[in-house]
């Protein structure tokens, strides 16, 4: 089963790489001169981030080893309760990074045992964004940046249970990352 | 604080946990930095053309052409468009603002502005090969639709409030 799994793994990949090589293509013919500007665009976002990249990944493998599975099944479990759904909206609304930066760190809390809705609750609250409250309301005016704020907040918990509801409940694969 | 910055203040937290974890167990962070590196690994040539694919949209949607298609038009049609183009869009929230400010500037309708932030924020449609092949399909499709509505909604009840 490991090694079909990592088959299809590896043909993904390549999908979604294949994918964007032709979606390049296209935009080659379209405009050679903006094809470029994109991918200089991606390699600089890229390069920004690469410290955090690393960082975050460092984490992951901190949190393997040390954080106990009983511990994230009792806090961020279903036995957490409402106050694990707090956490997931401190944590969400202190989380700074690209969300994509962040999945393959929440997805290991998730092999630790924590519950969907923690998971989506981070990501809704990730949205919140307090450090950016003042550029923000410089922006677009303090009351609706407040607002905004307040309606994400409001809506986090919500939303998670929402797409907790939607998800099987089976007991899942307690693998490591490897996929 | 540029996310260089950012990144820089992480690694020197996460460094400092690796020292106390070298203190307390060198195996331990033996084993941590080698399970972070294959997990990087696994997911570094994913992570390359999510990177080159947000490069692609940056320019061919750029922040004029969100502007035209927002800026008129039947308002609730536009609180659709606001959320659809949020979602496509795919960048810094720093780079939504400036954005949603001069369609404000403009006269568009406030819910709109704020389903577009919303979903800008937290709905991603170019990331959602990249979350499903983390997370799974089923929850990246239903984790994305559902903040999609709540999008939406938060933007009418925000224009309700304002």
């Amino acid at each position: 089963m490991n090694w079909a799994k990592n088959f299809l793994g590896c043909l993904f990949r390549q999908y979604i790489i294949l994918f964007v090589g032709f979606l390049y293509l296209g935009a080659w013919y379209v405009s050679p001169q903006k094809a470029l500007e994109a991918i200089r665009y991606g390699a600089n976002l890229f390069a920004s981030v690469t410290i955090l990249i690393m960082a975050v990944f460092a984490l992951i493998g901190l949190i393997q080893v040390w954080v106990n599975r009983d511990l994230i099944g009792s806090l961020l479990g279903k036995e957490g309760g409402f106050k694990g759904l707090l956490i997931a909206v401190v944590c969400g609304s202190i989380l700074i990074g690209p969300s994509y930066v962040i999945f393959p760190l929440l997805m290991s809390l998730r092999h630790l045992g924590a519950r969907w809705a923690v998971i989506a609750i981070v990501l809704a609250a990730w949205a919140i964004k307090p450090q950016m409250l003042p550029i923000e309301a410089e922006f677009l005016g303090f009351p609706f940046a407040l607002v905004r704020g307040g309606l994400t907040i409001l809506l986090a918990i919500p939303l998670g249970l929402a797409v907790e509801w939607f998800m099987p409940d089976e007991k899942q694969p307690l693998d490591t990352l490897e996929k | 604080m540029t996310i260089v910055h950012t990144g820089l203040i992480y690694l020197l937290l996460v460094g400092l946990a690796y020292l106390w974890t070298l203190s307390r167990d060198k195996q331990k962070a033996q084993v941590a930095i080698k399970s972070g590196a294959r997990a990087l690994l696994n997911i570094l040539p994913l992570l390359l053309a999510i990177f080159a694919l947000v490069g692609l949209f940056q320019e061919f949607l750029p922040p004029e052409l969100i502007e035209s298609v927002l800026g008129k038009g039947n308002r609730l049609l536009s609180l659709l468009m606001g959320g659809l183009l949020g979602a496509i869009a795919i960048g810094p929230p720093l780079a939504a603002y400036p954005i949603a400010g001069s369609l404000l500037a403009n006269g568009a309708w406030p819910p709109t502005v704020a389903a577009f932030i919303l979903a800008w924020i937290s709905v991603g449609i170019v990331t959602l090969p990249f979350e499903a092949t983390i997370f799974s399909w089923r929850f990246a499709l239903v984790r994305n639709g559902l903040t999609f509505i709540a999008a939406l909604f938060s933007g009418l009840l925000l224009g309700g409030l304002l």
